[in-house]
């Protein structure tokens, strides 16, 4: 983490994942377009552009359901945690077709106007204060601008020189952006379309994103143990902790405490990721080092400090081990601070 | 993700969730059997109004 800019830093999973994605994308949009140049009503058809609108507009909005879907779903079962990892890729391309359709909108239905294309979007259609009728499309160009604004600094760059803290709350205006594209789906497309599967897309679509949050979001917050034992917070059993993974237990006050196992060593540290903020109780031990999901930023297990070059340290906790049962002290050390682990098999 | 994060991360998903629910509801009900929307193209307003 550097406050540096550096190009971003490829490596082979990243490789395949973007093409997949590109390949993806590139079947969506001519099977969309094939599929509805064949359906048309005879004597009724598109032209080339207005296919193009609707077949980036229904895939920017259907990824970025998807983006939403994945922190959740990957909390629920690790098979998403790999679109986790690169979530930041799909959701510049989700931007990236998102402008296309914004332009080629722009482009067909406002280019014509005496008025400058991005006037006549907001002025051509005065019906604000209706909901019949309401002007759609300036709701859509309001999220395109905070799509943007995430675009921009989707960069570790920007990260870095503004701080996880407020990186992250920019980051969350995408609920916001969601919401208005809720909204523009709703008052644009369902209003013309008399196909109920519009309807039914976007409602499950959106309810899937709300319920998924807020089931995954309460989840998190029960992950409490009871006081323990001397004020040490009771974990689990040391072997139902998973082998190179972590059970995440959360104090009273205080930030979440991730508790790994490698082999007969419990570890505890922080559960907040320096770089993002990301769960580290979610990652797993990879190359000894606690490996983030969100992004791969790593620690060593024994000092909590990211191998050189890089130089953060989250903090580590001391943990015993009693009658089979690992108790964490809920007592944070300073960043950095080396700890010994807890040994199965000896310690109680 | 640190607490307050959380906190807030839940409390917009709580509000975005029924905002959403209403917009879809109300997009559905109200709208006419012939679009009016102005910002419509009027090649597709023709298509649901049958206009020949």
């Amino acid at each position: 983490m550097s406050h540096d800019y550096q190009g971003v830093q490829w490596t082979p999973f990243k490789v395949r994942y973007d093409r997949w994605m590109l390949l993806g994308i590139g079947l969506y949009l001519s099977a969309f377009i094939l599929v509805t140049s064949l359906t048309s009503p005879a004597g009724e058809s598109f032209t080339p552009i207005q296919l193009l609108i609707r077949a980036t507009g229904t895939l920017a909005f259907g990824l970025l359901t998807f983006i939403l879907m994945i922190g959740p779903l990957a909390r629920l079962t690790p098979r998403f945690k790999p679109f986790l990892y690169n979530r930041r890729h799909l959701g510049v391309t989700t931007f990236l077709i998102a402008l296309v359709h914004a332009g080629l909108v722009l482009l067909w239905y406002h280019g014509f106007s005496d008025l400058n294309p991005l006037v006549s979007l907001f002025v051509s259609n005065p019906r604000y204060g209706s909901l019949a009728g309401f002007p759609f499309e300036s709701l859509g160009f309001v999220a395109l601008l905070i799509m943007f604004l995430m675009a921009a600094t989707s960069h570790d760059f920007w990260n870095a020189n503004l701080g996880p803290g407020l990186w992250k709350a920019i980051h969350m205006g995408v609920y916001a952006a969601y919401g208005l594209l809720v909204a523009h789906v709703a008052l644009g497309a369902i209003q013309f379309e008399k196909d109920p599967a519009y309807v039914v897309i976007l409602s499950a679509g959106a309810g899937l994103v709300a319920g998924l949050h807020i089931i995954t979001g309460f989840m998190a917050f029960k992950r409490v143990r009871g006081a323990g034992i001397d004020g040490w917070l009771q974990v689990a059993r040391a072997t139902d902790i998973p082998d190179t993974g972590a059970r995440i237990v959360r104090p009273a006050k205080g930030e979440a405490i991730a508790v790994f196992r490698q082999g007969d060593d419990i570890f505890a540290v922080s559960n907040v990721c320096r770089h993002q903020g990301g769960p580290l109780g979610e990652g797993k031990i990879v190359d000894d080092c606690i490996t983030c999901p969100w992004h791969g930023f790593q620690y060593r297990m024994v000092d909590g400090c990211s191998p050189p070059p890089y130089t953060e340290k989250i903090s580590t906790y001391a943990t015993r081990i009693v009658d089979g049962k690992v108790y964490v002290d809920p007592k944070p050390n300073p960043p950095g601070t080396r700890q010994e682990p807890s040994k199965i098999g000896t310690n109680g | 993700m640190k607490r307050a994060h959380q906190r807030s991360h839940i409390g917009i998903w709580l509000v975005l969730t029924p905002a959403m629910a209403a917009i879809i509801w109300l997009a559905v009900n109200l709208r006419p059997s012939v679009p009016i929307n102005p910002s419509l193209p009027s090649a597709l307003v023709d298509e649901v109004s049958d206009v020949p």
